[in-house]
């Protein structure tokens, strides 16, 4: 992974996560979820300050880890006229 | 930024929007790192020219979706990325708007891309031909093809404003969009993006002195003219009419309605929006059409009603701001049923109306809804960037803010002012009916015969349901077969 395209991930995800909250409902949501964690709202700094720490090879890393095909499944969603279920 | 710098960007303060001489600049000034610019033109679908419907739309896309003078759209949306920001564009009959929201941090990079994007669009060919795709791909593939609630709404405004400035789809016709040319939009661009159309919109936490910057760089547009909307009265019907698209799908969608002479700012909109709040405020459960098909009888999933446009319901719970008209229908949607009790819902629906307009609604309910309103505005401006659309809103129909305005409306209000605004402006004939539907053929026999087309129950239903049906089941449609018309769907919006 470029380091330009990480960088502008983290700069992007840091921003998408404060332009939602734009309204009661949400702040109150998303400060909930993080809270309940640690029943602090330092969490949301932490998490975001993790983030900001991640290097490429950190993402390489993982991603070797976890996206490999021993982990992959696929669904895949098929048409079959006149065996469609409709309810009678 | 700490979380409590997060939390305190919706604790702005909440000021009386301010509005400026040409270009209007609705302002909204605040303590929130969160700024929104709304850009929004007072021109629309209702001005596309003679023989290119869609140009209002396509022009507003090419804007928010392509590239400007100096940057492609590739460069742009890669500028975009890391601000997490966007420009959204959408169109209606009467206005046409651009809207992004940036944190504060990025203001000025934010700013320079939309301000470019409206003041010196790119006009390439590429950008061109991908949002004309995309449009025609919109009217064929996700309207025609994919929802058919929306298609029955859109081809009911169509038939309500047959022959008038409103009587076309805002994304025009397939036809006329494989047709267009770059130098069509840039013509419309020329004529109607100028800043007497223009109403600049801000609102956040924006340093001092920004205002007035983008007053002045918007200051570059033409003069004028601004669009003038001398509407005719849209044709009023005699007796009931039906338009039903015929298309391969497993259920059949109803939308039905009536132009009204009301629209926001008027002396009895309050209490129309009372009536019709009560009797199907969208997507809540409480409207009485909501009760009566689906809590009571288990017809569909929902059933509601409105006095103002409002495209895209079955994907938002509010509507979205700057769609304003100075025409609206009063309009009914009744969302898809299955086939066998199609005809069966119209006239429940139909029968719902006539006990509204001959009855009204009882003081408990009226206090009820009232209530309801009193507190449901401030969901609708629940966010700075809604607050700022109706502000916006407000400036153009010449109103105060909408909140202040419905909550005085409604404190003044009595159950005699909303029975009295359902008998000057609802009735329950002269219906113009639109259905999506696979045999449309047998649910035109099926309406415009008298006989009984009762609902076909799942489960076990209390008798005083039962004897209700019995009446409902032989509701007269009002339809004649002459009244009724078939439109196979690959030609709706087509041509």
């Amino acid at each position: 992974m470029e380091p330009a395209k990480l960088e502008a991930l983290k700069q992007h995800l840091r921003y998408d996560f404060a332009l939602q909250l734009d309204n009661s409902e949400s702040i109150a949501a998303t400060v909930a979820g993080y809270v309940a964690l640690r029943r602090t709202p330092e969490t949301m700094n932490r998490f975001y300050d993790t983030y900001s720490k991640l290097t490429p090879a950190d993402i390489q890393r993982v991603a070797r880890k976890y996206l490999i095909d021993k982990n992959l499944d696929v669904v895949t969603l098929t048409y079959v006229p006149n065996q469609r279920g409709d309810a009678k | 930024m700490t979380w409590r710098s997060l939390w305190l960007m919706t604790a702005a303060c909440v000021a009386a929007a301010t509005v400026h001489a040409q270009p209007k600049v609705v302002e909204l000034p605040g303590k929130s790192p969160l700024v929104t610019i709304r850009l929004v033109f007072a021109t629309g679908a209702a001005s596309d020219p003679s023989g290119k419907p869609g140009v209002a739309a396509l022009t507003a896309q090419l804007l928010g979706n392509g590239g400007t003078k100096t940057l492609t759209y590739k460069q742009i949306t890669d500028a975009l990325y890391p601000m997490a920001a966007g420009i959204d564009a959408y169109s209606d009959k009467e206005m046409t708007t651009l809207v992004g929201q940036t944190h504060i941090d990025n203001l000025e990079k934010f700013y320079a891309l939309m301000r470019d994007a409206v003041l010196n669009p790119g006009w390439r060919e590429g950008d061109f031909t991908r949002v004309r795709d995309d449009q025609v791909n919109a009217l064929r593939v996700s309207l025609r093809g994919n929802n058919d609630e929306e298609l029955g709404k859109e081809v009911l405004y169509n038939l309500i404003y047959s022959g008038h400035p409103y009587g076309h789809e805002n994304m025009g016709t397939a036809a006329a969009l494989e047709k267009m040319t770059v130098s069509d939009l840039q013509a419309f661009y020329r004529q109607h993006y100028t800043q007497a159309n223009l109403i600049v919109g801000l609102a956040g936490g924006y340093p001092a002195g920004f205002a007035a910057r983008v007053k002045k760089d918007f200051a570059a547009l033409p003069a004028g003219p601004a669009d003038r909307f001398d509407l005719p009265r849209p044709a009023a019907l005699t007796h009931n009419q039906a338009t039903l698209v015929e298309k391969d799908t497993r259920s059949v969608a109803w939308s039905l309605g009536f132009p009204i002479s009301l629209k926001r700012g008027d002396p009895d909109f309050a209490a129309l929006l009372v009536a019709q709040s009560w009797f199907g405020q969208h997507r809540e459960s409480g409207g009485e059409l909501y009760n009566r098909m689906r809590e009571l009888r288990g017809l569909n999933y929902g059933d509601y009603a409105y006095i103002e446009y409002f495209p895209r319901g079955m994907f938002q719970f509010q509507p979205d701001p700057d769609l304003a008209r100075h025409q609206q229908i009063f309009q009914i949607w009744i969302r898809p049923v299955e086939p066998p009790n199609a005809v069966f819902a119209l006239r429940l629906a139909m029968f719902e109306l006539d006990k509204l307009v001959k009855s009204g609604i009882s003081q408990p309910d009226f206090e009820k809804t009232r209530s309801f309103l009193s507190k449901y505005v401030n969901i609708l401006t629940k966010t700075k960037s809604a607050e700022l659309g109706y502000a916006i809103d407000s400036a153009y129909y010449g109103m105060q803010d909408y909140n202040e305005y419905l909550k005085a409306s409604l404190a003044k209000l009595t159950v005699d002012d909303v029975n009295r605004a359902v008998k000057k402006y609802l009735h329950a004939d002269r219906l113009q009916i639109v259905g999506i539907a696979k045999d449309a053929a047998g649910l035109k026999a099926a309406l415009v015969s008298d006989a009984a087309t009762p609902m076909h129950y799942n489960s076990a239903k209390p008798q005083d349901i039962l004897d209700e049906d019995k009446t409902v089941e032989v509701w007269p449609t009002g339809l004649k077969p002459e009244d009724l018309k078939i439109v196979p769907v690959g030609t709706v919006f087509e041509n």
